[in-house]
């Protein structure tokens, strides 16, 4: 038997419905490629890329870079949005490999390579963590909807009602398509963003000179780099792409086109980040201060004698959607994550019986959130800020994981890190941990001041 | 009307529902990757708590 798994030349193997589904899906993904279409074949297979990093602008990185435009205008962070978006191609090309290569699922591989306790360690940050940032999610859509006027319990509830539809698919290859429909919204803020006249020689000199920083590079300064890396590698994307990547049965032969799909993603999301960075730069020119807002309703309202109303409703219809898709992923996450360490079935090819426990999952960290987000009277932007400074700091263990699964030549063969690939992973590890550790560090001294 | 069968031979070995409800071994780890995992239980054990008190702080 291989490393891999059961031994293809026995004869006992009774196909599952999930073992069919996946089989016709490679089925069109072979004939594309026997027919030499690869623009077919690029279209076949991409999706967990796309998916991923659009669904990373979700409703907090929307929220982050809004408040970094108003804060900072454009300057240095139109370049550095742009880096943190190379970082997380080269972390999600890392994932990409590993489910390829392994054609399984990222807490499995850790519980099964380092032990149950590393296991359940990854299956409880990102199960809460995404609970977390779930609840944020529902702020966005919640906080987009008021903007038109619909009360927030309506907001909730059909954001809510989307997400267990979406899930009712029991198809893997459907539920994709429907999200990458939905998701295509987040481009909004491209169009939101020329309402606001953007100068293009400013973001030409921001691009080029990695300035202005207007009010220099203190503890806010720190705050919004950070929330724009926890906007941009998150942990639960590391376990999303790569169980997508496993439940959609991509080879090592569909390399490249994820590399292209995971880099076309990359390039959009960031696109769209910049985006909402030039629709609030107007707020930042006429000196508003957005310390107080407490959502995207807020920045959406703020906006409107700048962008005029079609530009600030094309940014809360953004922010609804930026809520709405990173639910969906988010929840998928935590259901292939949990399900995974526990060994019970984790597909979105199986039957609402057959996969209970993983749809259940999902369904529980939607319906907690969505109830959460109803609490009222809750500072709505230092969460949603808080949460990414938590993703931040759980990101640096989790990168390490994926550094020691991809070095796994047991596992990986010709595909395990070769010295570049480890090189910019653990240039991206030490950057990240080390920013974690002066935000450490700046916090302690906050609290011991009285800050 | 009939169905037709699925073309299985489309999927590896490796991806079969019995291939992978094989789990994998354990790793074994050399030296430097236990020293690296005992890092990170330290690391852990701390930015929990730095979480918890950044959390507490942004809901003051």
């Amino acid at each position: 038997m291989s490393l891999h798994g059961a031994d293809p030349t026995a004869g006992d193997w009774i196909p599952t419905r999930v073992d069919v589904l996946r089989a016709a899906d490679r089925a069109r993904v072979r004939r594309a490629r026997e027919q030499h279409r690869p623009l077919w074949l690029l279209l076949l297979i991409a999706g967990p890329g796309i998916l991923v990093m659009l669904g990373e602008n979700d409703g907090p990185s929307m929220l982050s870079y809004a408040t970094t435009g108003a804060t900072y205008g454009i300057g240095f962070f139109v370049p550095f949005i742009l880096l943190t978006f190379l970082m997380a191609y080269v972390v999600q090309e890392s994932v990409l490999r590993i489910g390829v290569a392994t054609h399984r699922g990222h807490a499995e591989l850790i519980a099964s390579r380092f032990g149950i306790v590393w296991g359940g360690f990854a299956m409880l940050d990102l199960f809460i963590g995404n609970l977390l940032t779930l609840v944020t999610e529902f702020i966005a859509v919640r906080a987009g909807a008021a903007f038109f006027g619909v009360p927030a319990t309506l907001a909730v509830f059909a954001g809510t009602v989307v997400v267990v539809v979406s899930m009712m698919t029991r198809r893997y290859f459907t539920w994709e398509r429907a999200v990458m429909a939905l998701a295509a919204f987040n481009l909004l803020f491209v169009p939101a963003a020329l309402f606001a006249h953007p100068d293009a020689g400013a973001i030409a000199r921001a691009m080029a000179t990695w300035g202005p920083i207007p009010g220099g590079t203190g503890g806010g300064f720190l705050m919004l780099v950070l929330a724009d890396i926890g906007a941009t590698v998150t942990p639960w994307m590391l376990f999303f792409q790569q169980s997508a990547v496993v439940d959609k049965g991509l080879t090592r032969s569909d390399l490249r086109q994820g590399r292209i799909d995971t880099a076309v993603g990359a390039t959009l999301a960031a696109v769209v980040a910049i985006a909402a960075v030039v629709c609030t730069a107007p707020l930042f020119a006429h000196h508003v201060n957005v310390a107080s807002f407490s959502g995207g309703a807020d920045f959406a309202s703020a906006l409107r004698p700048y962008l005029g109303g079609s530009g600030a409703s094309l940014f809360a219809l953004g922010m609804i959607e930026a809520g709405l898709v990173a639910a969906m992923t988010i929840s998928t996450s935590s259901a292939y994550g949990v399900s995974e360490v526990l060994r019970v079935g984790h597909s979105l090819n199986l039957t609402l019986h057959q996969g209970g426990v993983f749809y259940g999952i999902s369904l529980v960290s939607i319906a907690a959130a969505a109830a959460i987000v109803l609490i009222p009277a809750a500072p709505l932007l230092a969460i949603t800020l808080a949460v990414n400074v938590i993703a931040t700091l759980l990101m640096a263990p989790a990168l390490m994981f994926v550094l020691l699964l991809a070095n796994d030549r047991e596992l990986m063969g010709e595909l395990a890190n070769g010295v570049r690939a480890n090189l910019a992973s653990g240039a991206i590890i030490v950057g990240i941990s080390l920013i974690g550790a002066i935000y450490a560090v700046t916090i302690v001294i906050q609290e011991f001041h009285g800050g | 009307m009939k169905q037709p069968a699925p073309d299985l031979s489309a999927l590896e070995p490796a991806q079969r529902s019995d291939a992978l409800a094989t789990p994998l071994p354990r790793k074994h780890l050399s030296g430097w990757s236990l020293l690296l995992l005992a890092f990170l239980r330290v690391y852990v054990a701390f930015s929990v708590g730095l979480v918890i008190l950044a959390f507490i702080r942004a809901l003051r």
